[in-house]
């Protein structure tokens, strides 16, 4: 074990917020073969514990944590922020769908910090207290934490030296940009192909834990400013890694526990984009000098995120309509809707997410007049002359912003193919929009249909394969209208991981674009709007 | 604002970079300039499946050069020195581009019986090549010539073959026929890229 990983750990530990300890700690307790059955995600609907969870025995464990900065958590703190949930903590049944509402075995306050010796003794004086009517309260501190974790990130600097180098970089970053998915994803994939340290379940969860525990101190400088979406993409690059890991390592169904959590720490860094902008106007999401194609850019990566937010928590839920990040997102579409563009290919997951909330909650004609838009922005893209034409591994920065500001010129000209009108058309197609589609098909059929045939199947979850068929596709013509139909209709995907967990499939293409799949896309569409089919 | 290590050196690869790619785009065969390039994020080969149902598969060809700066014992290496390698890799690279297009060209051309070797270049043999070309026109009708790229000879050779073809009313004649029957087979190319109910 590296003297410097332990330093690196401490440091996070030191330093993060009560969401990214939670994290940790949930992949901590299921390294130790428990089963996390609540991990909340800080909204109204608390049951009164951060996580619960089951233990080896059957144990109900609940467990309240504080994020403290410092080493030592003190008695004012301890009275201030930690005492006044210790009722609910102890007292209160837990009370978990798919569980019998009981009272926990073991009730523990975790901190990122120790408690100093008289929070011990008020713990004690209570536990003797109301020894018999309930579980005594236990703590974890930093000290029994930090081992452990330290030793879940022992991949955190592996041997290669350029991979430790990129991790370097990670860590040193300022956490004001995108999260640098490209440097990342190469080191969760050396993770997720290593066979894991112990045959069995535990040991793949605890190879899921340790690729989680990576990404959360590697994701620390984005957390530690509140940069959410710098989160996401850490949390999206490591489901991308661990669903690499699951394809290699024998796709147990009962994986599906620890992967649950990574995807549920993407979606918990959306909720808070939503829950801290739920009253922004375009100035707080651009600057004021952004009135421009960057400006709106900007306006539709955030309605995008948003978007995906309420459609992953939408999903499976009766009562739909009336969910708070639903309405909240309604209102945000209502108010930025009009500052809308797609700047290149990367972008097209955003407007898509938009679409398709629009399509399940929006009323009248909002989502017919969204997808016309939309349908036909993506055409754009790659039409003769767009200076948009850029693919879907391009980055909004550097030369990319200026070719779009019009203060650079492209030197060469670019082949006009695109990853993404094939499966937006499609998208239209099962929507019906038929003059829609009718209207922009010569630029349809001018563009060559880009995909790229992984070598295996676990391919479409890396973020690059060195080997592997760039194909591009011109439609062999006249189409007619049934024929674009009939393969709408036929779209399905043999894919085991989307099929379980469709939204997950959104963030695969939030965080790798260039990974879309029109028959994935097409497959999923029912689950992601629902209604009637074309 | 002063610049960070990190971003100094991002500046220097920066310029590097765009220097390598301004002489790669001088030195390179101005035939390879002209065309339009398909950007590849990964994978070794492109497969390309084309309107009319024929099928292309190719593995990539890689092109590379390499940087060799010589160090001294008293003093590091300036940026202008390192400048200079860089600018004779680009230069070697080029060429190496170059030669390999030409080779994949040939290697192509012979695969799809397109090659004309050992043909007198004539206006009969002119407009034979023409006729098995794919040419697209403007909204107006008129047709986008391919651009013709050879040698000093074969460009002479060629002048004086379309002399001849301006100067026969036979040749004319068949040329005219050729364009209609191009600008028909481009007429029915843009009628079936509507689509039929």
């Amino acid at each position: 074990m590296s003297g410097l990983t332990a330093k690196i750990v401490s440091s996070w530990l030191t330093e993060t917020d009560e969401r990214g300890l939670q994290a940790a700690f949930c992949h901590w307790l299921m390294s130790r073969g428990f089963r996390v059955i609540h991990s909340t995600s800080h909204n109204a609907m608390e049951v009164g514990k951060d996580v619960v969870a089951l233990g080896p025995d059957g144990s109900l464990n609940a467990y309240q944590l504080k994020a403290h900065r410092g080493t030592h958590l003190g008695m004012s703190d301890f009275r201030g922020d930690v005492q006044p949930q210790l009722y609910d903590l102890s007292s209160a049944a837990v009370v978990i769908p798919g569980i019998e509402p009981r009272m926990p075995d073991h009730v523990f306050v975790v901190a990122n910090s120790d408690f100093h010796e008289h929070v011990h003794r008020e713990i004690d004086d209570r536990n003797r207290a109301s020894r018999g009517r309930w579980a005594d309260i236990q703590i974890i501190g930093r000290s029994q934490l930090l081992s452990d974790l330290v030793d879940l990130a022992e991949a955190l600097l592996p041997d290669d030296v350029v991979a430790s180098h990129a991790m370097l970089e990670l860590l040193l970053n300022d956490g004001r940009g995108e999260f640098p998915v490209e440097k990342f994803a190469p080191l969760l994939e050396i993770l997720a192909t290593s066979l894991p340290s112990e045959s069995g379940q535990s040991g793949r969860r605890r190879l899921y834990a340790k690729m989680a525990v990576v990404t959360e101190v590697a994701a620390g400088p984005w957390r530690k400013i509140g940069n959410h979406l710098g989160v996401f993409q850490a949390y999206g690059t490591c489901l991308m890694a661990a669903s690499l890991g699951w394809s290699l390592h024998g796709k147990h169904d009962d994986d599906f526990e620890s992967l649950d959590f990574i995807a549920s720490a993407a979606s918990g860094s959306l909720e808070a984009i939503l829950n801290e902008c739920e009253n922004a106007t375009v100035a707080d999401i651009a600057h004021a000098n952004e009135y421009d194609q960057i400006g709106l850019a900007k306006v539709m990566h955030f309605l995008g995120l948003i978007s995906l937010c309420a459609l992953i928590h939408g999903a499976g839920k009766a009562d739909v309509v009336g969910h708070p990040y639903v309405e909240k997102c309604k209102i945000l579409i209502g108010k930025l809707g009009s500052n809308r563009y797609i700047w290149g290919e990367a972008a097209v997951p955003h407007a898509l997410c938009v679409g398709l909330f629009l399509e399940r909650y929006a009323t009248g004609s909002i989502s017919n007049e969204y997808w016309t838009w939309c349908v036909r922005s993506v055409v754009d893209i790659n039409a003769e002359g767009s200076i948009r034409s850029f693919l879907p591994w391009d980055r909004l920065e550097g030369d990319n912003a200026r070719y779009l500001l019009g203060m650079k010129k492209r030197e060469s000209p670019r082949v006009l193919d695109s990853y993404w009108t094939d499966p937006v058309v499609r998208v239209a197609v099962r929507l019906n929009l038929k003059s829609l589609v009718k209207s922009i098909w010569p630029m349809v059929v001018s563009q060559g249909i880009c995909r790229f045939v992984t070598p295996d199947e676990h391919g479409m979850y890396r973020l690059k394969n060195d080997s592997g068929t760039n194909t591009t596709i011109h439609r062999p013509l006249p189409v007619r209208w049934p024929q674009l139909v009939e393969e709408a209709k036929k779209s399905s995907t043999q894919d085991r991981i989307y099929s379980r967990r469709p939204y997950w499939y959104l963030i695969a293409v939030f965080v790798y674009p260039h990974r879309v799949n029109a028959d994935i896309l097409g497959a999923l569409l029912p689950t992601y709007v629902g209604g009637v089919w074309h | 604002m002063i610049w960070t290590y990190k971003e100094a050196a991002k500046a220097v690869q920066e310029h590097l970079n765009e220097k390598v790619m301004t002489i790669v785009r001088q030195h390179q065969p101005q035939m390879l300039a002209q065309i339009p390039k398909s950007e590849v994020y990964e994978g070794d080969r492109h497969g390309i499946s084309r309107e009319d149902g024929s099928k292309d598969d190719r593995s990539f060809i890689h092109a590379s050069g390499t940087v060799t700066i010589k160090s001294h014992e008293d003093r590091p290496v300036s940026l202008k020195e390192a400048e200079f390698a860089f600018e004779e890799m680009a230069v070697s690279f080029a060429k190496d581009m170059g030669v390999k297009f030409f080779q994949s060209l040939d290697a192509q051309l012979q695969e799809a019986g397109r090659a004309t070797i050992h043909v007198p270049l004539t206006a009969d043999s002119f407009m034979d090549m023409i006729e098995g070309m794919w040419i697209e026109f403007d909204s107006d009708g008129r047709p986008h010539w391919p651009t013709m790229h050879g040698g000093k000879a074969a460009c002479e050779k060629m002048e004086l073959a379309l002399a001849a073809l301006r100067s026969s009313p036979v040749h004319l004649q068949r040329m005219q026929n050729i364009i209609i029957k191009k600008r028909n087979e481009w007429a029915d190319r843009q009628n079936s890229k509507f689509l039929a109910d």
